[in-house]
């Protein structure tokens, strides 16, 4: 793999980790398994890397690979069978709670919790929307039609929205 | 609650956890990682063929030198068999969804597609695997007629039967336990994405 390529994945990396990181925990049951998750994204975005032809862009499609690696490696019996090799190399870190609010704290554990109570398709659309993706990118990772996106968003918020309330 | 509350919420976890990378062991570490998985794949690959490169010189073997008929036609049928078998595994195993970069929906229609033909050589295996095995496995036996050797006989083809019954629960209970359940997961998922 040539030096530019490398370049490239890194600093598309730096730029989009927060939001991959943020993806992969709702798909993953624990801390572990969501640094699990996160570096089985990175490893196939990097192979991917040179089948990149540009028609969408860079983070869009490490959306769809991380959507698509989280979607396959939710059976436990794939997640052992197909599972690479710890990579020292990335960590997950924890910055203690009184760092910050509490409060902000426990509607994101309430907000996940409901993410997480819906099914998988629900979850990689409303995911994508809450990292402000325009309709037409939700549209080419989820290769729905943008009308159809709308309409699903508006159908997964209003659960949402309903199941923080029951959760207050 | 505003529903760009829920977009303010959901980004706030950059406040509570990051991921951080030594770039200069991540590449090392990505590209160690593949090559391992490289590695196994070449050695999964390796030993279907060691099978088939082991098994077809050992009955080429009794197909030439044993001198009865029976036996002889037993270790060439055995042979083409086992040929068709791993044909059969890696022929299915072509639709396996590899590239993870299709759309979602495509993705979740490959993956069906996959554990459907999955299904079906798990479903059929019964007629293609057990019942040639031990067809072909008890011609072989017979070959030299059973003339005095009645007991080991039974005894061949009582052990054929047990690993027979083994491997048609086994492929069963797979069926069952893994495909059945990743496959309405899938169908479920499907049918969400094309009717909201």
């Amino acid at each position: 793999m040539n030096q530019e390529l490398e370049n490239t994945f890194l600093k598309a990396l730096e730029q989009n980790q927060q939001k991959l990181l943020r993806i992969c925990s709702v798909y993953a049951e624990d801390a572990d398994d969501k640094k699990d998750l996160f570096q089985e994204a990175v490893i196939n975005i990097w192979q991917a890397m040179p089948a990149f032809e540009e028609k969408s862009s860079l983070s869009t499609w490490m959306f769809r690979i991380t959507l698509n690696v989280c979607l396959r490696l939710q059976s436990r019996q794939v997640r052992k069978r197909d599972r690479f090799l710890k990579m020292d190399s990335i960590r997950i870190e924890n910055i203690t709670i009184e760092e910050t609010s509490s409060e902000d704290h426990e509607r994101l554990i309430k907000l996940r919790a409901c993410i997480k109570k819906l099914n998988d398709a629900d979850r990689a659309v409303i995911t994508l929307y809450l990292e402000e993706l325009p309709y037409k990118e939700i549209s080419e990772i989820t290769g729905l039609t943008e009308n159809h996106v709308a309409v699903m968003i508006k159908r997964i918020k209003e659960k949402l929205l309903n199941c923080i309330i029951e959760r207050s | 609650m505003m529903e760009d509350e829920l977009i303010k919420i959901w980004q706030s976890s950059p406040n509570q956890e990051r991921a951080k990378f030594e770039k200069s062991r991540l590449m090392l570490d990505v590209q160690s990682t593949l090559d391992h998985l490289h590695k196994k794949i070449a050695y999964r690959d390796a030993m279907e063929q060691i099978a088939v490169v082991v098994g077809i010189p050992i009955f080429a073997y009794y197909a030439y030198h044993i001198p009865f008929v029976l036996t002889k036609i037993a270790s060439v049928l055995i042979i083409f068999w086992g040929v068709f078998v791993i044909i059969r595994i890696r022929s299915a195993k072509k639709h396996k969804p590899s590239a993870f970069t299709e759309t979602y929906l495509e993705y979740l229609y490959k993956t069906r597609e996959y554990l459907k033909i999955q299904k079906r050589l798990l479903d059929s295996v019964l007629y293609w695997y057990i019942l040639p095995a031990m067809t072909l496995l008890f011609l072989f036996t017979l070959g030299p007629g059973i003339a005095g050797r009645l007991p080991r006989i039974v005894k061949m083809t009582a052990g054929n039967v047990a690993i027979a019954v083994a491997t048609y629960l086994l492929n069963k209970s797979a069926v069952k336990k893994q495909l059945m359940p990743r496959l309405e997961k899938i169908d479920a998922l499907i049918e969400v994405m094309e009717k909201s």
